[in-house]
């Protein structure tokens, strides 16, 4: 008995040390994704995010595209990743994919680093990313969504600037959004996120229910 | 009104019109049942569909998008088979002609 209740204890002090290397006290883990919204007009320049963990344990980096204007995930438990502009004639693509698809975690990650390091006279770097993986739990949201907008583009300078953040719940509603310049908006947020889910639980136990009635008068006026 | 509340009455609206078109008679149960098979898979698809991909993702059609209505051909075809009494083969082309529209709708709103 006593062999169990060691086993036992061991069993929930393990768990209870991994929960924490993977959760801090008193958060939740929320998603993270950008985009940027007129990348389209600026055609003749590549827009990189490095370095982008795509790991939760221990750190596997690569480095990212934004090829368009679509919502890009990314998980940044090691911090947030930074935007790189560089003219599309001043970069080599097939040069950086074959680095991203480097099997070796140690070898790529070097391999970026160099990269990164041997173009810095020809990128320009912006932190306009500010990535968040971990909330309160308390928080009521699952999604955090950036809207960055390019202010200026050119050989020497970037300007990127956040022009919306949309904090959602994991059905996609909006329970807040803020603007750069005015902060909260009222008229973005969706009123219904509050009942929705709700909605979708009572409604299908309802029709069954009604389904089922139908079946069963049916069956009694039969008899 | 919400956005979901909307999404499911164009659901009904779009199902009910193609049963209309299929059996062309009893308009009215017709349009009770819609409602009723709709209560019962739309609430339950959209939750799976959003819960599996997640709203990050950005494309309407993947492989959640492909197993859910899958899953909802398939009972929205028994639906269709005790709720207007039809026999399989019926069952089975009245749910994939329904949830064909609405697919098709989805993409296109």
């Amino acid at each position: 008995m006593k062999k169990i209740v060691l086993l036992l204890i061991i069993l929930l002090a393990a768990y209870g040390s991994a929960s924490a290397d993977l959760l801090p006290d008193g958060k939740k883990k929320v998603s993270y994704n950008f985009r940027i919204e007129n990348i389209d007009s600026y055609p003749d320049y590549s827009f990189l995010v490095y370095p982008v963990n795509v790991s939760n344990g221990i750190p596997v980096l690569h480095s990212y595209f934004v090829k368009d204007s679509s919502w890009i995930d990314i998980f940044c438990k090691f911090g947030s990743p930074a935007l790189y502009i560089i003219k599309n004639s001043d970069l080599n693509k097939s040069a950086l994919d074959s680095i991203n698809s480097i099997g070796d975690n140690n070898t790529r990650a070097n391999a970026l680093r160099e990269f990164f390091d041997s173009k810095k006279s020809l990128m320009t770097r912006s932190a306009s990313i500010n990535c968040t993986s971990y909330v309160e739990r308390d928080a009521k949201y699952d999604v955090i969504q950036d809207e960055l907008k390019i202010e200026k583009a050119s050989g020497d300078s970037l300007v990127i600037n956040n022009s919306k953040t949309f904090y959602k719940d994991k059905y996609g509603n909006i329970l807040e959004a803020k603007d750069s310049k005015s902060g909260v908006r009222d008229d973005v947020v969706t009123p219904a996120a509050s009942y929705t889910g709700y909605l979708l639980i009572i409604l299908p136990v309802l029709a069954l229910v009604l389904i089922v009635s139908i079946v069963l008068i049916r069956k009694m006026k039969k008899h | 009104m919400s956005f979901y509340l909307t999404v499911l009455f164009i659901t009904i609206a779009v199902e009910y019109v193609v049963y209309v078109l299929f059996f062309r008679k009893d308009f009215l149960s017709l349009f009770f049942y819609a409602i009723l098979i709709n209560l019962f898979t739309h609430p339950l698809a959209y939750y799976f569909y959003n819960y599996l991909s997640g709203p990050l993702n950005s494309s309407a059609f993947n492989i959640y998008f492909l197993i859910v209505e899958l899953v909802v051909f398939l009972t929205e075809t028994v639906l269709i088979m005790i709720l207007f009494r039809i026999d399989l083969k019926k069952a089975v082309l009245l749910s994939f002609l329904s949830n064909f529209a609405t697919a098709l709708l989805s993409f296109a709103v």
